[in-house]
């Protein structure tokens, strides 16, 4: 006898019974669909900032420059192994297998002076050539270009608005160079960069490095280099052999930081991330408890039945199979609803965003680097995920109601009477 | 005024091509403290008329009056009072409520009639014991016999001295020595009470204390017998 | 009586399935309770080193200098004050009042050896300043300032950056009333290590006399005026009666909350994010509640046409299921709300080490090590109430769908 289309027949016995126990799946799924959704695409959007505009996956420095980066010193320089210059060692480093390109940088302090008030800022030497071609930088110019020639640079929204400036003004920058005297030069602005992050927006400009190799009287010298990896999974590996390429090259005074590890910030959810994983397990279990509760009460329902199955001499493990697939439909039916709707969800706020006012407003007066609006992420890795796991969980909850079922001796199950 | 009168009463069940006459022009009129009897092949309208009767439900075509009052105007607020305070219900399947004993049973019933929460534990108790279950009252329905559960049912029905009990084969589950307890339970009730009894039933022994026959075939009354 | 009676029991009926549903809602009060608690113990004692290091429950000064400073630019010189006795005698007899120092902030370039680093300078008058703040309580080395000495106090996180130790030279510059640069040398006399990160790095504390000589203001001019309160919670009023009194012009009067808008931040992140949860939990739950009250409606068909013909009305027969849904809410709203007394006992004893999780303080967040649950008495009895409106308000549409059933149908089932 075919089980499978016995438990199919039997879902429709009782429609709106049968309907509750999939409506109670789907919107589990959905919630999880969607809190995942969230999850990830904030994280996901906050650390590719992080990776972009700070650390790569991996980002190398000296060692004291590292304990002091707040002071932004241009005292601890990269200048290559053996001091032959930074140029030789990218060229290394891009040479490895698991590098899929690098960004050099020189990070400075910067001052502008306007009405009597000082502006600080940090400038970003970058090479213009890998930016364009490999970084993440051209994307956010709003407008304007990137810079090009030796006076020309790129600010960030904010800053100009603190500058006072517009595009295509000119403005004059103080900054000490690696001798620590004190400097100023002119720029003209030739791009604004806007990401919608405040901390990002509000402090940066970017000039090609060359210029603040000159300006800061520096040699072929780096304060980092941003290291994408071809396979960003598996980082701590990555990095590991960085570190052992590094030090066999002699180099022991540099230091290397996973983007993970780089700021509390992104650690912190980084962690909340995984505590969340189990978060979603537990919703599902939840959701699970109704398909129980509502299989219980079929079995209940169909006691003499079970027992007419026994006496036909069904075995028990027959009238288990049929319960678990029972329920297991359920699952699976509740579960692909739950992955269709709550996918369009996503899909509809990963277009549009999800905008949270008080978030937004808050987060703009503050410097984090936080997007305002957040984009749900929306891949079928998720929904499938999400799929698997609702299926399964449902699957295994119904074992115990059909066991028992199962267990049931036929004459007992014949004699039942109600209450 | 009769206590009950039908005109012209129709009744059609489901709607657009399957339609199915259950009662096809009922005409009838029974007064206070009759015995009747409803009989006929299974599914010839009895369990249809009796709900009609009943104001469970209302007629498709033509007037139920109870107590003089047409039925079909009224609405399902009206309908319940109109049962809670004039009928008594006795199905086949007894339906009790599983979760009171017999006693809570019977005494809800009153409860939800009476309109002053006059004291009723006594007149319940009173019931039970005519009914015969003076000692199992505080047993739930899981816990009792099917005799002993119409018998529940029936007290639950009489509890409140209604003027029409319905009755809708009450002994179609029992056995002989059963059934006729319980009739005869009735039979005391419809001459101490005054009550109105209507019956629907296939069983003979049933028919033979009814004092009115009524036999009804195909939707339509085909006999009408008194006798004494 | 007997609606309430029958509801009652049929809860017994089904005892697994009402249990598990009342798990359900459990959990959602649980997990909610202890969040709630976690949270504003966190923000609690946030508050609390913004309170002691930073800015205690009022400060008193002029309009702009707040506005430039929420701005972050520069602390402006010119909007300094001179604090006049009848301002301080009011402020001194306002109800819960403990204590006041007035304090001279502004920006300045840090240096030693060949860095330098912008910091908040914040030049304190010694015979006040302890009864208003504790960092002096927190010294890793060295002594706090002295009245008129030369010596600094800096943060111990400033010092490794500097790699610093007491009795190092350093350099402040800045720049004085007039616009042009001045400096402030001497040696370092103290590093400190508060629980408020902000206050280990970016901020040197000097002494105040010194302080107004060197930017060419007079002795007596502050930028403003700290106030120590005896709780917290009277500060926002307590400064608002101020503003009336003393406000006059151009003067400001803030609560601590008015400076903190990272927390403030952090603390609408942290709520939004446990309603947030809470919302999702109970939305389980609801759906527990809908099924269960389907499903007793399947099952109870038959009492159901039976308490119809009976005479009972739908509104007696939906009153019955939304009062056992309400039982099922309270059943899980109290066994949460235990759960929750009882892990919340641990949570304000015990407290929860932080840095098993994250590095919260580093965030930015002036958290120190541990953190302590509180007890929100008015939660407990809100989620309760709530839980219980929820589950009845999730029956109703379910059991006026039960009710509804024709009474005739419903006898004949089967
Ligand atoms: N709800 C309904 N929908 C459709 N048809 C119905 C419905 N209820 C009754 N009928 C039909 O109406 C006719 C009369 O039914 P009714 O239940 O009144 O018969 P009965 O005389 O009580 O039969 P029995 O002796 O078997 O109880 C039957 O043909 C039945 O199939
Ligand atoms: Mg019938």
């Amino acid at each position: 006898m075919d089980l499978a289309r016995m438990a199919w027949r039997n879902l429709k016995r009782n429609k709106v019974r049968t309907l509750i126990a999939i409506l109670a799946i789907t919107t589990v799924v959905v919630i999880v669909v969607f809190s995942r959704g969230l999850m990830v695409g904030f994280t996901e959007s906050t650390f590719r900032m992080y990776i972009d505009n700070f650390f790569g996956h991996v980002r190398i420095t000296d060692e004291e420059y590292e304990l002091r980066e707040a002071l932004l010193p241009l005292d601890y320089t990269l200048d290559g192994f053996d001091g032959r210059g930074a140029e030789e060692m990218i060229g290394e480093i891009e040479g490895l297998d698991e590098v899929k390109y690098t960004l050099p940088r020189i990070r400075f302090g910067a001052l502008h002076s306007r009405n009597d008030q000082l502006v600080r800022m940090i400038g970003v030497g970058v090479d213009i050539q890998r930016e364009k071609t490999q970084g993440g930088l051209p994307g956010n110019v709003s407008q304007g270009r990137m810079p090009e020639q030796e006076n020309e640079i790129l600010v960030g929204k904010g800053l100009l608005n603190e500058l006072d400036a517009e595009l295509d003004d000119r403005v004059t920058l103080m900054f000490s160079d690696s001798l620590q005297s004190l400097r100023g030069k002119t720029f003209s602005i030739v791009g604004v960069k806007e990401t919608g992050v405040a901390g990002l927006d509000d402090s940066f400009f970017y000039l090609p490095i060359e210029t603040a190799r000159d300006m800061l009287w520096m040699e072929d010298e780096l304060t980092e280099i941003l290291v994408f990896a071809t396979n960003p999974e598996k980082l701590d590996n990555f990095q590991e052999n960085l570190n052992s390429f590094l030090s066999d090259r002699g180099g022991d005074r540099f230091s290397t930081l996973a983007w993970n590890k780089a700021d509390p910030f992104v650690e912190v959810y980084y962690e909340i991330n995984q505590i969340f994983d189990l978060v979603y397990v537990l919703f599902i279990i939840m959701g699970a408890a109704v398909v129980i509760i509502t299989l219980t009460m079929i079995i209940r329902e169909r006691t003499s039945e079970i027992g007419m199955m026994a006496a036909l001499g069904l075995k028990g493990r027959e009238i288990m199979k049929v319960f678990v697939l029972e329920g297991t439909f359920m699952g699976v039916i509740g579960s692909f609803l739950g992955v269709v709707i709550g996918g369009l969800i996503t899909f509809y706020y990963s277009r549009e965003g999800l905008y949270v006012e008080s978030f937004a407003e808050l987060s703009t007066d503050l410097e984090l680097i936080v997007h305002p609006v957040f984009y749900l992420a929306f891949n079928f890795e998720n929904l499938a995920l999400s799929f698997i796991l609702g299926s399964l969980i449902v699957a295994l909850a119904c074992v115990y109601p059909a066991y028992r079922a199962a267990k049931m001796e036929p004459v007992d199950a014949l004699n039942y009477a109600e209450e | 005024m009769a206590l009950l009168q039908l005109e012209r009463v129709k009744k059609i069940y489901g709607k657009g091509d399957i339609k199915v006459e259950a009662l096809r022009g009922i005409d009838l009129e029974i007064g206070t403290g009759e015995f009747s009897t409803v009989f006929g092949p299974s599914g010839s309208g009895k369990t249809t008329l009796l709900n009609l009767i009943g104001a469970l439900d209302k007629p498709t075509e033509g007037k139920v009056y109870l107590n003089g009052s047409s039925t079909g105007e009224m609405t399902k607020n009206k309908l319940a009072m109109l049962r809670r305070e004039n009928i008594g219900f006795i199905f086949q399947d007894f339906n009790l409520i599983p979760v009171l004993t017999a006693f809570e049973n019977v005494e809800f019933a009153l409860k939800i009639a009476s309109r002053n929460g006059q004291p009723s534990g006594e007149r319940t108790r009173e019931i039970l014991e005519m009914v015969g279950l003076g000692d199992m009252m505080h047993r739930r329905p899981g816990e009792l016999s099917g005799g002993q559960k119409q018998r529940v049912a029936i007290a639950r029905a009489l509890v409140k001295a209604p003027k029409l009990i319905l009755a809708d084969e009450p002994t179609a589950n029992l056995d002989s020595e059963t059934s006729k307890g319980i009739l005869e339970i009735m039979g005391r009730m419809n001459k101490e009470l005054n009550t109105t009894f209507i019956f629907s039933t296939h069983d003979p022994m049933v028919m033979e204390y009814a004092r009115r026959l009524l036999e009804i075939r195909d939707g339509k009354i085909t006999r009408d017998e008194r006798r004494e | 009586m007997y609606l309430a009676r029958i509801a009652f029991r049929n809860l017994f009926r089904r005892r697994g399935r009402n249990f598990m549903i009342a798990a359900i809602l459990t959990l959602a009060v649980l997990i909610f309770l202890l969040l709630e608690s976690f949270m504003i113990g966190t923000m609690n004692m946030s508050f609390a080193n913004i309170i002691d290091f930073e800015t205690p429950h009022i400060e008193i000064g002029r309009k702009d200098f707040f506005e430039e400073a929420a701005e972050g630019r520069e602390l402006p010189i010119d909007e300094t004050f001179i604090a006049g006795e009848d301002m301080l005698q009011e402020v001194r007899e306002s109800p819960g009042f403990v204590a006041l120092t007035g304090v001279l902030d502004f920006n300045a370039d840090f240096i030693a050896g060949r860095h330098q680093f912008p910091v908040r300078v914040r030049a304190v008058d010694m015979e006040t300043f302890g009864e208003v703040f504790r960092n002096q309580e927190y010294m890793e080395s060295g002594e706090f300032i002295e009245p008129g000495g030369d010596g600094v106090v800096i943060g111990d996180q400033l010092a490794r950056y500097f790699g610093l130790e007491v009795g190092d030279y350093y350099t402040l510059r800045f720049r004085d009333k007039g616009g042009s640069f001045n400096t402030m040398q001497g040696e370092v006399r103290g590093i400190v290590n508060t629980p408020h990160p902000d206050m280990n790095l970016g901020t040197v504390f000097v002494s105040r006399d010194k302080a107004a000589l060197a930017l060419g203001l007079e002795e007596e001019k502050i930028s403003q005026v700290m106030v120590r309160m005896d709780s917290r919670d009277r500060a926002p009023t307590q400064a608002e009666r101020l503003q009336e009194k003393v406000g006059a012009g151009d003067i400001s009067v803030r609560s601590y909350r008015d400076g903190a808008e990272l927390l403030v931040y952090l603390e609408t992140w942290g709520l939004t994010e446990t309603y947030f949860i809470l919302a999702l939990f109970l939305m389980v739950g609801a759906i527990g509640i809908i099924s269960v009250v389907v499903l007793s409606g399947i099952e109870r068909v038959k009492e159901i046409g039976m308490m119809k013909a009976m005479g009972l009305k739908e509104s007696d027969i939906v009153r019955v299921f939304a009062l056992e849904a309400g039982c099922i809410g309270a059943l899980g709203g109290l066994v949460g709300c235990l759960l929750g007394a009882l892990g919340n006992i641990w949570l304000v004893v015990r407290g929860i080490k932080l840095e098993e999780f994250f590095d919260l303080a580093e965030l930015g967040a002036p958290v120190a090590d541990k953190v302590y649950g509180t007890w929100n008495m008015g939660s407990f009895f809100l989620i309760f109430v709530f839980v219980i409106f929820l589950a009845m308000l999730a029956s109703l549409l379910p059991s006026y769908w039960a009710a509804r059933k024709d009474p005739v149908e419903a006898i004949r089932e089967r």
